[in-house]
């Protein structure tokens, strides 16, 4: 069953163009921005959905419509049978939305001060509520910061009881823009476990949109890779990763450089003054560590798999 | 865009005290071309100076709820320093009608010396020190506060308009209370610079003035520059 | 879509007057060091106004036919009108602006409530009135010589429904000047603009100190003077109470239709802040 249906879908903004302002005073300019290309796709009930992409490329405003907080320009979206943007009170019961820079919780309030007016506002009949709190804040890790005022909270914290406000309710689907972005590694890795629990244990639909390759692996089934407001892809994460994200980057710093014929070592994708990044296969990876540091001196080492940006290229290159 | 509307904010301003005044002069024998350019000119002299709603101080409030003052903290420059020059810089225009609006009060008077003028300016920059001081206080209670009221700014304001001689001349109060209306900061930011234009030649009246405050302007600096670098360190930078 | 009855509209309106009344209330207990200080400055600018007309007073004897206790009273109306525009519409207006830039509308929109209701009563601060206005109040009360003004039970009625409507246009007109937020991404200029007319015209000249033009206009296109001067005018008997009354009915109704069709021609047109 099909939970969203999304056919054709644009979204046009205008940017105005500020070039003289004496000009501005009377008169704007403006310039027509595609931020979302002719979309289509579906997601099944208890799927869990990553939109990769670089910044910008549209990923946000798509789950902006997606949640009704903006009029797409053109084309059809259907979210759990609704049309997102009527704002239709049952829809909006039935989601959850969690945004990685902005707050939903009162900056001067608790978390717990904050979650009784969700209690309230999405009607969670109180015992539900209480259980269901104790629950997540345990599995999080956070009761102790319950009482605590949401500024006085670090990042990670706050991070965690934004994710647990978005759930209290327990949506059907719930929308996660850029939910680590800030995070440190250990946080990171917590919310992610802690996504993947919850979509598995309580079938809940999660829509991420992320440019971090990890977030999307850890949580997600099924990556959609948005660029420039167009769908370049949309497949199983094994298949992205199986097919595009084969490569491995070494860089090595040096001080000096002894050995000249850099080219011998294998593919140069960047040379920098002090660094030189190598491209190779994982199994050759090995080899060309040995054999490279056994000529150069080298200081440092760094191993990187592909950048989003190049298994974009990538996937535009096989099309 | 801004501007215009800025503009217009003024002019309802000036406008609204002519009114206000033919109002209350209809009862009485007030001369109300001498109130007009009387307001004309205090009005140009509070947005010149930047007393009018306390600009500066008002901006460190939004720089504190959106987080842009831990960003300027870090800055190896003077932050409120750097504050007053970005509103200076940002409102480029109104100096401009604040210039034209003093232009015409002088022109409605007409007949002035340049005793007058010379004093006016020396007024003008004491003035300044002073407005510089209530902006900086402002700002500092907005960073121990963190508050959000939009109303507070507007009751200093009007009490700082009504002292400083902005809403009624001060030769209006009676005697008791001019008196003391005289020694207090607030009238040499506005009272004192409109009413310079007036001045002859030097007497005692106006060495006293010009003594009294230099002697607040300095005070007021001094305090308002430490606790502005006390309230800095209670200051919690919250958020990211 | 479930039709939806009256009860459960108003009961649901109800919460969220109730939930944002109490949220507030918690927030305004965290900060002691401010209570004290809007409790200070706005009792002595209550002091300052009356002053400020007992300065007039010793230049003239009425202005625009109001005498001293007149004009105290009016500035007591001028007072409350602007304490309750605080409370519950001045600060929410501002924090749409800042709402639309930041994205937190976004947070917003997407909970199930009705967004329009939510936003006007985002937070009701009754302690906030209490400390800005009860103390400055008793100081009016007991300068004001009552018995010399004519003070009927009926006028008293009427002047609180124009009061109530005045409220509600000057929410309205707060509201006119915040909108453009959702298509300049500023407003600021405009939102002071409001304050410039409610704090000149609305307080400070009573309505019969205008001439026709500007008094017709300063209730009805700029409606800053219902909740003030119309107010006062008709708790002394001034101006006629029915028509009064039913004229500030219509215009609070008119109000509040073309807020709405506002709302959601501006939410058509919500970009959300980029990230």
């Amino acid at each position: 069953m099909n939970i969203i249906e999304i056919n054709n879908l644009n979204k046009q903004f205008k940017i105005t163009i500020r070039k003289n302002w004496i000009k501005s005073i009377f008169k704007s300019e403006y310039k027509i921005k595609k931020a979302v290309d002719n979309v289509s796709f579906t997601v099944k009930k208890g799927e869990s959905v990553a939109f990769l992409g670089p910044n910008g490329a549209g990923k946000t405003t798509t789950t902006k419509m997606m949640t009704g907080l903006i009029y797409p320009t053109s084309g059809e979206i259907s979210v759990l049978g609704f049309k997102p943007q009527d704002r239709n009170k049952e829809f909006l019961m039935k989601i959850g939305l969690v945004m990685g820079n902005k707050t939903g919780l009162n900056w001067d309030l608790t978390a717990r001060q904050t979650f009784s007016i969700y209690q309230k506002i999405y009607k969670i009949p109180i015992e539900k509520y209480k259980s269901r709190l104790d629950k997540l804040s345990k599995l999080l890790n956070v009761d102790e910061h319950l009482d605590t005022p949401v500024r006085k909270l670090s990042l990670g914290e706050r991070m965690k009881l934004e994710l647990i406000g978005a759930i209290l309710h327990d949506p059907e689907i719930l929308f996660l823009d850029e939910p680590t972005i800030g995070l440190d590694i250990i946080s990171k890795q917590n919310i992610r476990k802690f996504l993947r629990e919850i979509q598995k244990d309580h079938g809940i639909t999660l829509i991420l949109t992320s440019h971090d390759m990890d977030d999307i692996e850890l949580v997600c089934d099924r990556v959609l890779v948005i660029n420039n407001g167009q769908l370049v892809f949309d497949n199983t994460i094994d298949y992205l990763k199986s097919n595009y994200n084969k490569d491995k980057y070494v860089k090595f710093y040096f001080d000096s450089i002894q050995d000249l014929d850099l080219n011998s070592y294998g593919e140069i994708y960047e040379q920098k003054d002090a660094s030189i990044t190598y491209k190779v296969a994982p199994t050759s990876l090995p080899q060309l560590i040995s054999s490279f540091t056994s000529k150069n001196n080298v200081i440092d080492i760094d191993i990187n798999s592909t950048p989003l940006e190049e298994m974009i290229k990538e996937i535009y290159e096989k099309k | 865009m801004d501007i215009v509307i800025f503009t217009i904010k003024r002019f309802v301003e000036v406008i609204f005290l002519i009114v206000f005044w033919g109002a209350v002069s209809n009862g009485s024998n007030l001369d109300l071309k001498t109130l007009t350019s009387y307001f004309l000119i205090s009005g140009g002299v509070a947005e010149l100076i930047m007393i009018n709603n306390l600009p500066v101080g008002d901006g460190i409030k939004g720089n504190v709820r959106t987080g842009q003052l831990s960003n300027d903290i870090i800055k190896p420059i003077s932050i409120f320093l750097a504050q007053y020059a970005a509103k200076l810089g940002s409102r480029v225009l109104i100096p401009v009608t604040s210039i034209i609006m003093i232009i015409v009060g002088i022109i409605l008077i007409g007949n002035i010396t340049l005793f007058g003028y010379l004093y006016f300016f020396i007024a003008l920059i004491i003035a300044m020190f002073l407005s510089y001081s209530f902006n900086l206080l402002l700002g500092c209670l907005y960073l121990i506060t963190t508050s959000t009221y939009s109303g507070i700014t507007s009751i200093i304001n009007q009490s700082i308009k009504f002292f400083s001689g902005a809403l009624v001349p001060i030769y209006f109060f009676p005697d008791g209370l001019r008196q003391i209306i005289e020694f207090l900061p607030f009238n040499f930011m506005i009272y004192a610079p409109t009413t310079a234009l007036l001045e002859k030649s030097l007497n005692n009246v106006i060495v006293k003035n010009v003594c009294i405050s230099l002697v607040w302007s300095l005070v007021l600096l001094v305090i308002s520059i430490y606790l502005w670098k006390k309230s800095l360190k209670k200051y919690e930078a919250y958020g990211i | 879509m479930k039709h939806m009855g009256f009860k459960d509209f108003i009961s649901e309106r109800w919460q969220i007057i109730k939930i944002n009344t109490v949220e507030t209330f918690m927030l305004q207990l965290s900060s002691i060091f401010e209570n004290w200080i809007v409790l200070i400055t706005s009792f002595f600018f209550v002091i300052i106004n009356i002053l400020f007309i007992n300065v007039l007073f010793t230049n003239v004897s009425t202005i625009a036919t109001y005498t001293k206790d007149q004009m105290i009273l009016f500035s007591l109306i001028g007072n409350l009108s602007f304490f309750i525009n605080i409370a519950w519409s001045a600060d929410n207006m501002a924090s749409l602006i800042y709402g639309v830039n930041k994205g937190d509308l976004d947070l917003i929109l997407s909970k199930p409530l009705p967004s329009l209701f939510y936003v006007t009563f985002r937070k009701i601060d009754i302690f906030l009135f209490v400390k800005g206005f009860v103390p400055g109040a008793i100081a009016y009360i007991v300068i004001i010589k009552w018995f010399s003004l004519n003070i009927t039970f009926e006028s008293c009625l009427a002047a609180i429904v124009i009061f109530i409507a005045g409220q509600i246009a000057l929410n309205f007109f707060q509201f006119l000047c915040v909108i453009p937020v959702f298509f300049r991404g500023s407003a600021e200029q405009l939102m002071s603009l409001s304050w410039a007319f409610e704090y000149n015209l609305g307080r400070m000249i009573p309505l019969e100190g205008l001439d026709k033009f500007f008094r017709i206009l300063f209730i009805t296109l700029i409606p800053v003077m219902i909740s003030t001067g119309l107010t006062t005018s008709v708790l002394l008997n001034k101006s006629d109470l029915l028509l009064s009354i039913l004229f500030s009915i219509v215009v609070s109704i008119v109000f509040i239709l073309i807020k709405i069709l506002l709302w959601k021609f501006a939410l058509k047109n919500y970009t959300s802040a980029s990230s």
